[in-house]
């Protein structure tokens, strides 16, 4: 049931919805700068609309939306949901109990992807990232291939950090929230010697309410510290991070939800290092990580790991103890030319990833998981053919091969496996219309996780997706509608792959609004279904979603409002995660801002199964948990 | 047919279109310099874009004919016909270091801003319109 929560966001919610949203700035050289501003986002320099079915979120955007977390518009994000992996880990396609589910959303920074050897995408540790040093926000959708993303990808998230060239001076932002929350950031921009970098560091210790799960709190507290370095001129762009993370254990993947203690941490480190040559024709990439999982949890029931090994089952407490390092490198070398009315891309990457067991113990005794190392080679060819003035064909093709190393027990193994992935498009552009349809083939390999912990052998289940979008606009706004059949099959194992039948069969639809009142007001809203032909763990055959969302400047004032939807299934509610926030630019380097998220507490819930194994067969239940908890955050931001 | 390539390829529609607030303000940086004539000479094959959808504006081949130069940071103007009149940068540590350079249209914290220098316009025996004199700093 929805509880009216009068809360200091709620009032400033309903004061923004009496003020109306008609306010319109004179022509004076300040409206002249701020409409510039607008205009000059630096998502115009990098989105690439041939690359999938695109949503962008501007600066203007997350800086209006208060945007602190990745998570903040990812659960807005159409056909997902923030949702959380029973460590707690960022899992929006979550099935569980299944370790993780989300390999086929791709994270990049700046265009290098954040990743790792386990898992296969570093949307795990990172896909509730800290925002204050992100630019703009690009999500493609519908299966972009090729050059935005090295392996297949169902959907790519690409953050664009802030830039030396537009900051020019320092930021620092502090920002509190109940419970003890604490969290700041501080930036600077400057030019040195001909390089201009851009800094950043970030803290944060964040405390959730922690749910009673009989004797057993379940909590989802984290510490994290965040560090970045921009350094790049004319030619060269050079990019390091570090990123520490340590994580309260959520359910500690127990399989009554019973956590006793533990933790998980993901340390990570990048380099990034890339270069262009003969008027940005040829281009260079080359990127390195280095990260671990290291999970310790104390349940009062065996984890699901335990299931696989039933001999390490006890009554009581039972322990799980494991660290997972893994390396991954990536080179890429890509080519644009173009030749009469064909522009071509062509290009080579190579993919080193592992996948090493320093040490997995269930309840103090070591089990042998082995190590696993994948080299990728791949090669891509893309060609947009104008066929008229205003009319395109594009033809994309890339093929990747995956050589396994595997070692356990002593004995190595090794494994081949071709992928392909290809596409065909249309688009056509009118005055008042547009439209974009792709027919795409993908396969997707196993990650280096289910062939050492799943024990899965290394095999590739595909897709096929027909997608089309068709965008009407107007000078007020626009109507977006988004329409993609796709077709799965499941890899050879059947019982273990992603889809636990073969062949199922999805429609997913998608409806956009957007109302310009005026250049600083609008409202946009969206309303999508999914919808499968059967079900598959814990998805419903149907998923219907949707929000509405209203930003406005009033002044010095910037207020948001959000609504967020999304539908239960029998054992989970509808959710209706509604937020809203103000801004107060005190000076034009000074300003304050409080924000509400979930401010009902009504936000849906995720389900995570359980099993009471004592039974004969074991009993399968379950528990639902909140993932997006109400908070209030009160933030300040200094520009010097 | 360039800009419907632009739309699908690489970079987005709007990076190669010229937005119509910075042709505005493009406009309100000249034409609130108080000169007799406005020939305006420029290198950046962009800011010479701009200046083209200027009315009023000449945009002139050398700074022999012009009455005002515009550089950036990847097209400064050094040519010493050019240091007899007054330059607008639009890089702010290019304006530092061009003393010909009397004013700046340039990205700070985030945001574009606009400044002019007090001393510089004295130099060049100019001055800006009432509204623009609260963007009019005491620089050297």
């Amino acid at each position: 049931m929805i509880r009216p929560n009068f809360s200091i966001p709620f009032f400033i919610l309903l004061l923004c919805c009496l003020f109306g949203v008609t306010a319109n700035a004179k022509e004076s050289l300040d409206s002249l700068l701020k409409e510039y501003r607008k205009d000059a986002d630096l998502s115009k320099k990098t989105k690439k609309e041939s690359a999938g079915f695109l949503q962008v979120y501007t600066r203007d955007d997350l800086e209006r939306m208060q945007v602190y977390r990745l998570g903040d518009i990812l659960k807005s994000t159409r056909f997902l949901q923030y949702d959380l992996n029973s460590f707690g880990m960022t899992d929006p396609l979550q099935m569980n109990p299944m370790l993780y589910s989300s390999d086929l959303i791709k994270i990049f920074v700046n265009d290098y992807e954040i990743t790792t050897g386990f898992v296969g995408s570093g949307y795990a540790f990172y896909g509730n990232i800290d925002m204050d040093m992100i630019d703009h926000v690009e999500i493609y959708t519908g299966t972009p291939v090729l050059d935005v993303s090295t392996e297949p990808a169902a959907i790519v998230i690409k953050l664009y950090t802030k830039v030396s060239e537009r900051e020019n001076g320092a930021s620092l932002q502090l920002r509190g929230a109940e419970r003890g929350t604490k969290e700041g950031s501080l930036s600077l921009a400057d030019e040195l010697g001909g390089w201009s970098y851009y800094a950043y560091v970030h803290g944060v210790s964040e405390k959730y309410r922690h749910i009673k799960n009989g004797a057993y709190d379940i909590s989802k507290d984290y510490r994290q510290s965040h560090a970045f370095l921009n350094l790049h001129n004319l030619k060269h762009n050079v990019e390091l991070e570090l990123l520490k993370q340590r994580h309260d254990p959520f359910t500690g993947f127990s399989t009554t939800v019973e956590p006793v203690s533990g933790y998980w941490k993901s340390p990570m480190l990048r380099a990034s290092y890339s270069s262009k040559w003969f008027d940005d024709s040829l281009s260079a990439d080359i990127s390195y990580i280095n990260s671990s999982f290291n999970i310790n949890s104390v349940t009062a029931s065996p984890s699901w790991f335990q299931l696989k090994f039933p001999d390490t089952i006890r009554a009581g407490e039972n322990s799980l103890d494991y660290k997972v390092k893994g390396d991954v490198l990536t080179m890429k070398l890509a080519h644009n030319r173009k030749i009469g009315n064909n522009q071509i891309n062509i290009g080579a990457e190579y993919r080193y990833k592992n996948a090493d067991f320093e040490y997995f113990r269930i309840n103090d005794t070591p089990i042998d998981m082995g190590r696993a190392k994948f080299n990728i080679a791949g090669l891509f060819l893309e060609d947009h053919y104008m066929l008229t003035d205003n009319s395109m064909a594009t033809f994309s093709l890339k093929y990747n091969f995956y050589d396994l190393l595997q070692n356990q027990g002593g004995n190595e193994f090794k494994k081949h496996l071709n992928t392909w992935q290809g596409r065909v498009g249309y688009s056509l552009i009118e005055d008042m219309w547009s439209f974009k349809g792709f027919l795409t083939h993908t396969e997707v390999p196993q990650q280096l996780y289910m062939v050492l912990i799943e024990n899965m052998p290394l095999d590739r289940y595909s897709f096929d997706t027909l997608s089309s979008e068709l965008k009407l606009h107007s000078s007020k706004g626009e109507w977006k509608y988004l329409l993609m059949l796709s077709r799965a099959d499941s890899a050879d194992a059947d019982s273990s792959s992603t889809f636990v039948n073969s062949n199922v069969y999805i429609v997913n639809t998608s409806l956009d609004y957007r109302y310009d009142f005026d250049k600083f007001n609008y409202l946009s809203a969206n309303i999508f279904l999914s919808h499968a032909n059967k079900r598959y763990y814990n998805f419903r055959k149907n998923y219907l979603g949707g929000y509405l969302r209203l930003l406005n400047t009033f002044g010095k004032t910037d207020l948001f409002n959000e609504l967020v939807f999304r539908e239960g299934n029998g054992e989970v509610k509808n959710g209706y995660d509604y937020s809203a926030g103000v801004e107060y630019h005190v000076t034009k380097d000074f300003s304050l801002s409080l924000k509400g998220v979930n401010i009902f507490d009504s936000a849906r819930k995720s389900r995570y199964t359980t099993l009471d194994t004592s039974t004969n067969p074991p009993l399968q239940g379950g528990i639902n948990l909140p993932v997006t908890d109400r908070r209030v955050y009160f933030s300040m931001e200094w520009m010097f | 047919m360039k800009l419907f390539m632009l739309l699908l390829l690489s970079v987005g529609i709007w990076a190669a279109k010229i937005d119509d607030a910075e042709v505005k303000i493009w406009s309100r940086l000249i034409f609130d310099i108080k000169l007799d004539k406005y020939r305006i000479y420029a290198l950046d094959p962009e800011i010479r874009e701009v200046i083209k959808k200027i009315k009023g504006a000449d945009l002139v081949d050398s700074c022999k004919k012009a009455t005002l130069a515009i550089e950036s940071k990847l097209y400064p103007i050094t040519e010493k016909d050019c240091i007899n009149i007054p330059k607008i940068s639009n890089d702010y540590r290019l304006f530092l270091k061009d003393n010909g350079a009397v004013g700046v249209f340039y990205w700070l914290k985030s945001r574009p801003t606009i400044l002019f220098s007090k001393h510089r316009l004295q130099e060049f025996g100019i001055g800006v319109v009432d509204e623009m004199k609260e963007y009019v700093e005491s620089l050297p």
